[in-house]
């Protein structure tokens, strides 16, 4: 017993002692701006020459790894497509479910610990890894003709600084989801203004039926509703302007989005309790066709069309009821091109992640459409008989579209995120007041 | 010796032993219903977990969730790093924290005082804002994508609990026994391994169980610091059958049975032999 | 044996292997950390220096302060409220019950739940519609005490206390119970031939002699109060509207959700010298008792 012990705390010993030696040689304190040694030596995807006769693997990171997902079987055939047509390419991907993947890729890139290409998303989530210039611009390998197969706006989130730094393949927006037959069988006109989404609410109220899914734990879920309120009280000009700095929260605009908004929680228009319920929670009420009305992303017609689905039939995506006095209009959408491919600024192999990346998405953009997860930012010819309906009715709602506004969390960067999504999450509650509500939205400014 | 203390609570009092009973039940029923929880959950589909049946027996009996968790989970694979990630684990803290401990409670040095708030420290930080710092470090040390990525992280953060707990114990070892080892010309080395070593059993199954539970069911070094899948381990396995819009929460619950078992066998095996430490404290006494 | 005790050989080789560990993991991160906290930083760019600006922002940040005030409400509930209930359950079983394996395996399975779960049937008896607890107060014509308890201001704070109190009872009550195990049984044989009851053989000879066990308990229930986030996140993400948040919880949406690394940091290392504080007054505590 003895004998045993020593042996192995003389292996432990021998071990930390090789540790101390390492532990001295390096700095310690200032190691957040990591120096290029630490990096090529440590990316170990780099041992293979960039030569392209010579097998070369991309370490590729992204989210779609439950086969739960819609986009699971495209990203794994377009990947086995691509090994098939450059078999000297090897794509090694690594997934990450999707909210623990936000902390990886974000200490990664503190740490420069990215891979050759990630999955990220445009807006202000990527800006950060832009300014700590650690993603490639790829504007010069853009004139190929790949800028022509791109629809109008794909590339606008993925552009900072008038530069182009990812490739988006799939676009998404926020629609209202209604069960058809909950509105017909009680006789409840689908409402087009904002009166008659009042007057919708009150109906169903009546019957005892809660009208709108949400999750108050879930912020983002609020904010669904809200950009798409603010977007027809104040157009997209006046929300990007605003929320670019160049406007104001103080602007009518807004104080009439928020008091609609409250409104209709003051109507009961979400469940009871929706502050404390998580989206799973909240969406099982509208997937069992209880719920007629889901504001969500149009992710969410995959959810409504799977096998297990009880509306699968009855579910039709339309536009965000028009504001009588709001400055939107019925062809305005939020949403936009946000997922993206982003290849490490670092990388060894610049020229095959870049040829991944292309094809990668280009791809994606029709498999993914075709799966009913996004509708393509690529020009792509297919045939539309087999794909999920509520899919193609969102095509066609979305085909008289002027374009798509930013949803607000994802526009912003992280902390005035942060400052949004509580506030709405109070205004929710009617904690706060429509007033106090642009009030605080405002120190976005300061 | 343990009959004679149940015939003196059963005679005189059995209405009092009666009630003790009855809410030591009572506990009991209500610290079970998560095991009864977690595998009726296991069953059932999404609709039902947070539909009207949340509660109750599955309407629908779904053991595909197993199939799924085993298969998408890579739980085979998963389950084996785990395995070994948390058996060196518990293996290293166990031998150094023991090694740590007898030295600050029974050697005599200057700054002893400074070394037991050294250990300490560690108790206080926040595993959230470590990771980027404990990142670098291990990139610094090209420890990246190893196992050894999560056990050195694992093993110093569960050596200020496991040093705690065992001051907590040794304090109330009497000295006498070394005393009298050392005495017989017993070198300070086969004091520690022979007497004291033997008589921390019961402190050695806790530590055990607590840094196993630490180490098993952690999520984010582990998601982290590795990104080859030949290292991942079983939680994170079972997190990645969460998708992106929609989570098959059932397949989730069925990796978390799985998960479980293990736990549940080593709690149970642990604390038996901390119960039995009453026999060999009887011996030693 | 003094002159054994004092061998400085012995006690490098005893301190060296977990020192070295602690020092690369630990140390080294904490300093990492205070110096991240005296920037202006938002984890990935150039950070500048700001020096003490993080922790004068801290104290008047109104979210911040909310949070340290719930998190010493959990480690108030957990030392007063959990720890009586552990102690009590250590000592009944230890004291030879039937079934007391079932007993120690059972009361401990909450521990060796995961987390998720946990939280996942906590939502299930707080749901305001067919939760489990206002079923049960329509169910018995307490209608007017039915909450939204999540979802509330006013309850959600203490609605994630108790399930998190609930689940680590066992944690404290296998510490105790082992604690007590390896108290010597002549103690009790002794107490027993005078014919002191349990309960008096209990306050007067097992909670003295297991002090050094009820420090530690004491220790980890403060400490483990004050960096609670797992539950926490699970049942609340800290809302609605602040009122369960906590300061890891403010912590980790404040590093990896606003990107505010600096601020974050310095939340961090006010979570150490808190705990740090709180570990020297139980100390004290403990000690001015020995003396008595």
């Amino acid at each position: 017993m003895k004998l045993k012990g020593v042996k192995v705390l003389s292996a432990l010993l021998g071990l930390s002692m090789l540790m101390g030696t390492i532990g001295c040689s390096s700095p310690s304190v200032k190691e957040e701006k990591p120096d290029s040694n630490a990096q090529v030596s440590s990316n170990e995807n780099s041992t293979v020459a960039a030569d392209s006769k010579e097998e070369v693997t991309l370490n590729f990171w992204h989210i779609w790894g439950a086969e739960t997902d819609a986009s699971y079987a495209s990203v794994k055939k377009v990947i086995a497509d691509f090994e098939a047509e450059y078999p000297n390419i090897k794509i090694k991907e690594d997934t990450t479910e999707n909210e623990a993947y936000k902390t990886k890729i974000k200490a990664s890139a503190a740490a420069n610990e990215l891979p050759d290409l990630f999955s990220t998303w445009g807006g202000g989530f990527s800006k950060p890894f832009i300014d700590a210039n650690r993603v490639l611009p790829i504007d010069e390998y853009l004139n190929d003709g790949t800028k022509d197969k791109l629809v109008g706006g794909a590339l606008s989130n993925v552009t900072y600084n008038d530069k182009i730094y990812g490739l988006t393949f799939g676009l998404s927006c926020g629609a209202f989801f209604v069960n058809e037959e909950l509105f017909a069988t009680n006789n409840i006109k689908i409402p087009e203004t904002y009166t008659e989404l009042i007057d919708a609410v009150k109906a169903f109220k009546a019957l005892g039926i809660t009208p709108m899914s949400v999750s108050g734990k879930d912020v983002w879920t609020i904010a669904m509703y809200f950009d798409a309120m603010a977007l027809k009280a104040a157009g997209n000009d006046g929300i990007v302007s605003t929320l670019t700095k160049k406007g104001s929260f103080k602007d009518p605009e807004f104080l009439n989005a928020a008091t609609k908004f409250a409104e209709l929680v003051a109507l009961g228009a979400f469940p009871e309790g929706a502050a404390g319920l998580s989206k799973d929670e909240s969406d099982i009420p509208f997937l069992e066709g209880k719920v007629p009305m889901l504001f969500n992303g149009s992710w969410t017609a995959g959810t409504v069309y799977r096998d297990d689905s009880k509306v699968k039939d009855k579910i039709i995506p339309i536009g965000f009821p028009v504001f009588e006095d709001g400055k939107g209009n019925k062809n305005e959408f939020t949403g936009g091109a946000v997922d993206a491919i982003m290849v490490n600024a670092d990388t060894e192999h610049k020229e095959e992640a870049i040829l991944f990346q292309k094809y990668f998405c280009e791809n994606m953009a029709r498999e993914t459409y075709l799966a009913g997860a996004y509708l393509p930012a690529w020009k792509v010819e297919v045939d539309e008989t087999n794909i999920n309906p509520v899919t193609v009715d969102l095509a066609k709602l979305t085909s008289e579209a002027e374009g798509f506004t930013l949803w607000w969390d994802t526009l912003l960067e992280g902390e005035d995120t942060q400052v949004y999504l509580n506030t709405l999450q109070e205004l929710l509650l009617g904690s706060i007041t429509p007033e106090e509500f642009v009030d605080k939205l405002q120190t976005i400014y300061e | 010796m343990k009959t004679n203390i149940k015939s003196s609570t059963t005679d005189s009092k059995s209405a009092t032993s009666f009630i003790m009973y009855f809410l030591l039940f009572a506990w009991a029923a209500i610290q079970i219903f998560p095991i009864y929880w977690l595998v009726t959950f296991s069953l059932k589909g999404n609709s039902e977990i947070f539909g009207g049946n949340a509660l109750g027996l599955p309407k629908e009996w779904l053991w595909e969730n197993y199939g799924k968790a085993l298969i998408n989970g890579k739980v085979g694979l998963y389950f084996m790093n785990s395995v070994i990630v948390t058996g060196i684990t518990i293996l290293v803290t166990v031998i150094v924290s023991l090694m740590a401990t007898y030295a600050l409670t029974r050697m005599i040095f200057r700054l002893k005082k400074q070394m037991n708030v050294f250990y300490m420290l560690g108790l206080t930080v926040p595993i959230h804002s470590a990771l980027l710092p404990v990142f670098i470090m291990l990139r610094n040390f090209k420890l990246v994508n190893s196992y050894m990525a999560l056990i050195l992280p694992y093993v110093a953060f569960a050596i200020p609990m496991a040093v705690m707990i065992f001051i907590g114990f040794m304090s109330s070892i009497p000295r006498e026994l070394e005393e009298a080892a050392c005495l017989d010309g017993c070198s300070i080395y086969s004091v520690f391994f022979r007497i004291m070593v033997p008589l921390m059993k019961p402190a050695v199954a806790t530590v055990s169980i607590f840094t196993f539970l630490q180490a098993w069911n952690e999520l984010m070094f582990a998601v982290v610091f590795i990104s080859d899948t030949k290292y991942k381990t079983l939680t994170v396995g079972i997190q990645s059958l969460a998708g992106q819009y929609t989570i098959d929460w059932g397949a989730i619950g069925a990796g978390l049975v799985v998960a479980t078992i293990p736990t549940l066998i080593v709690y149970i095996f642990m604390s038996k032999k901390v119960q039995d430490s009453l026999i060999a404290g009887a011996i030693k006494g | 044996m003094e002159k054994v005790w004092r061998d400085k050989k012995a006690i490098a080789f005893f301190l060296f292997p977990s020192f070295v560990i602690l020092a690369l993991i630990i140390i080294v991160p904490i300093g990492m950390s205070s110096y991240y906290s005296l920037l202006d930083w938002d984890g990935f760019g150039k950070g500048e220096f700001i020096g003490l600006k993080n922790y004068i922002k801290l104290f008047k940040d109104p979210a911040f302060l909310i949070s340290v005030k719930n998190s010493l409400i959990f480690a108030f509930s957990s030392v007063f409220v959990q720890l009586p209930i552990s102690l009590l359950l250590a000592l009944v079983i230890s004291k030879g019950v039937k079934f007391e394996r079932f007993f120690v395996t059972v009361f401990f399975i909450p521990v060796i739940i995961s987390t998720v779960v946990i939280g996942q049937l906590w939502m299930k008896i707080y749901n305001p519609e067919y939760g489990l607890l206002n079923m049960f107060l329509r169910a018995v014509g307490l209608d007017n005490l039915t909450r939204e308890w999540l979802g509330s201001k006013d309850t959600a704070l203490m609605s994630s206390v108790v399930p998190v109190l609930w689940q680590y009872v066992g944690y404290h009550m296998l510490l105790m119970y082992a604690g007590i195990k390896s108290i010597s049984q002549d103690v009790f044989e002794a107490s027993k031939i005078d014919g002191a009851s349990w309960l008096k053989t209990s306050a007067f000879i097992t909670i003295p002699m297991l002090k050094p066990i009820l420090k530690v308990s004491l220790t980890f229930a403060v400490v483990g109060a004050l960096k609670v986030f797992d539950l926490v996140y699970v049942l609340t993400r800290g809302g609605p509207a602040r009122a369960s948040e906590v300061t890891s919880t403010l912590m980790v949406e404040t590093i990896f959700k606003s990107n505010r690394y600096g601020y974050g940091s310095a939340m961090a290392v006010f979570v150490i010298v808190e705990c740090f504080v709180l570990y020297l007054l139980i100390g004290k505590l403990f000690k001015t008792d020995e003396v008595a």
